[in-house]
């Protein structure tokens, strides 16, 4: 602050931030000022980039008036020296005074009144002109001016807030009283479930005397307000306290109504659940929907051969082995270890049928296209390497349009592997029907 | 003479090379800055000395719309020249 650095100070302040020695900093520096003298005596103009631009300046020679004697004196022309410094510069050294900005000035008013509004900015900002400190001392001082008037707007706030705090009270209250009673809910329907065909049934059942709370706060607070008009000598603090009481209500019947949407949610997801754990997905028409993730990966070898390989007698015992089995588990609920041993079992069975049924078969296998199961899926499926969807369309060319857009329902046959030469092992064989894919496929662009 | 005329020129009086002239001189320029801003003067003695000053705030009257604007106050670099330079800019005047 308000130092003065000379020349040695300069030397040592650049070789310690340059971790040079200060003779090679004072060599750069000395030549450094001596160039720019020159450069300046000379009477050119020297611009340095991010310092500024020294300029020497020509003045006209001017006549003026010795103050002393009266006589007039001539001022012979000469050179003054400007300096303007870069625009960087010029505002790191404005900083602390950056925010102002020129204001325009009113016509009529006059530079008292104007002292007399700005009272508190102008000194302030005269003081700052004398010593920066200051300004910084002012500046939160005007700050603290500015916040008087504020903090009784807090109060009120305060003040309003407190009412809010009031409201919210009862309104977790009645949050407490709502949660246990759907959590009774609950232990009601489950038992309900267990005749699975009923949910149905029971969902209406659950509906009911759940909206039936939704109703019943709903004329409870009407009631105070005939009261409010018969008497409207009512006390304000009565009156405010049915507005309350009705707020309160009705916040209750919304929250009735949040949590019995809740509930319902969560009645529907646990029948679902429940069928799911017991009959290994729902049955809708030959399709099999299991969510469960491992059954949906576990069974399908077992659930697609059965269901659409209808010609092949062989995977059909193995349906009923493993109808056999999901009986055996339904009647043992706790067992699920032993449910995934049957399914196990037939999945191997499965396994062993699948190649069987590939190879020897004369009969073609026939798939039906559904959504998730693609040209490519059985392609996969059956040939080993998805490449091979082209040979499946080959053989069903007159069934299908464009192998991008095949019908759900589709009914394909699956060639015999030995047709096509069809071999995910044989890296050539790959990319034949690759070169086959792109050549069928351009054909629809 | 412009910033790149000036550096090349101290490249050969130094005999140093490009890159370590412009780092001296980015390294002395961040120091003027910092310096500056903290409101310390640097002289130089023979050159001159530079030195941030503070400006009061004044009214000014725009002649063309005949508006009085208040200009604020203001921090502001004013570089005195050193003897050395007024003499050779004397020098040059007399000419």
């Amino acid at each position: 602050m308000n130092e003065k650095i000379s020349f040695p100070d300069l030397v040592t302040l650049l070789a310690a931030k340059l971790n040079v020695t200060k003779k090679e900093a004072e060599a750069f520096l000395k030549e450094f000022f001596t160039v720019s003298t020159e450069v300046i005596s000379s009477g050119e103009e020297l611009k340095i980039n991010e310092l500024g631009v020294f300029k020497p300046i020509w003045v006209e020679p001017r006549a003026s008036v010795n103050v002393q004697t009266g006589e007039p004196v001539e001022i012979p022309g000469h050179y003054k020296l400007s300096f303007v410094p870069d625009k960087a510069l010029r505002e790191a050294v404005n900083a602390p005074f950056s925010s102002f900005s020129v204001e325009i000035l009113n016509d009529h008013v006059s530079t008292e009144e104007m002292m007399a509004v700005g009272d508190d900015t102008l000194p302030d900002s005269r003081e700052a002109e004398e010593e920066t400190v200051e300004a910084e001392e002012a500046a939160p001082a005007d700050d603290a001016a500015a916040q008087e008037p504020v903090s009784p707007v807090v109060e009120v706030e305060a003040a309003d807030a407190v009412p809010e705090a009031g409201e919210t009270q009862p309104q977790e209250a009645g949050e407490d009283e709502a949660e246990p009673l759907p959590a009774e809910a609950l232990p009601e329907t489950e038992p309900a479930e267990e005749s699975p065909e009923a949910v149905d049934e029971v969902r209406p059942e659950e509906e009911q005397p759940e909206e039936l709370p939704q109703i019943e706060p709903a004329p409870a607070p009407q009631e105070p307000e005939p009261d409010d008009a018969v008497g409207p000598e009512a006390d304000d603090a009565e009156r405010d306290y049915h507005e309350y009481l009705q707020k309160s209500a009705s916040r209750r019947a919304f929250w009735w109504g949040a949590l019995s949407g809740l509930g319902l949610v969560a009645v529907i997801c646990a029948a679902a659940w429940f069928f799911l754990r017991d009959e290994a997905g729902i049955k809708i028409g030959e399709y099999t929907l299991s969510l469960s993730s491992d059954e949906a990966f576990a069974l399908r070898p077992v659930e697609n051969n059965p269901a659409d390989t209808a010609v092949i007698p062989a995977p059909t015992d193995t349906v009923v082995s493993a109808g056999i089995a999901d009986g055996d588990t339904t009647a043992s609920v706790a067992a699920e270890t032993k449910r995934v041993e049957p399914v196990a079992d037939t999945e191997q069975t499965a396994k062993k049928a699948a190649p069987a049924q590939v190879q020897p078969a004369a009969e073609p296998v026939v798939e039906t296209i559904r959504s998730g199961v693609f040209l490519t899926t059985l392609a996969r499926k059956y040939f080993g390497h998805k490449t091979f969807w082209v040979y499946i369309y080959e053989e069903n060319k007159r069934v299908i349009d464009n192998p991008n857009q095949i019908p759900i329902g589709t009914r394909v046959v699956i060639p015999n592997a030995a047709k096509y030469h069809i071999d995910a092992q044989d890296r050539h064989s790959v990319e034949e029907a690759k070169a086959l894919a792109v050549k069928i496929l351009s054909r629809y662009e | 003479m412009d910033h790149k005329t000036f550096l090349t020129q101290l490249q050969t009086r130094l005999g140093k090379d490009k890159e370590e002239v412009e780092s001296y001189m980015s390294a002395f320029l961040q120091i003027m800055k910092e310096r500056c801003s903290q409101m310390d003067s640097v002289a130089i003695q023979g050159f001159g000395s530079f030195e941030p000053k503070k400006k009061l705030e004044r009214v000014v009257v725009n002649p063309a719309t005949g508006k009085r604007m208040l200009v604020p106050p203001k921090m502001i670099l004013s570089f005195k020249p050193g003897s050395a330079i007024k003499m050779k800019l004397k020098m040059l005047s007399s000419k």
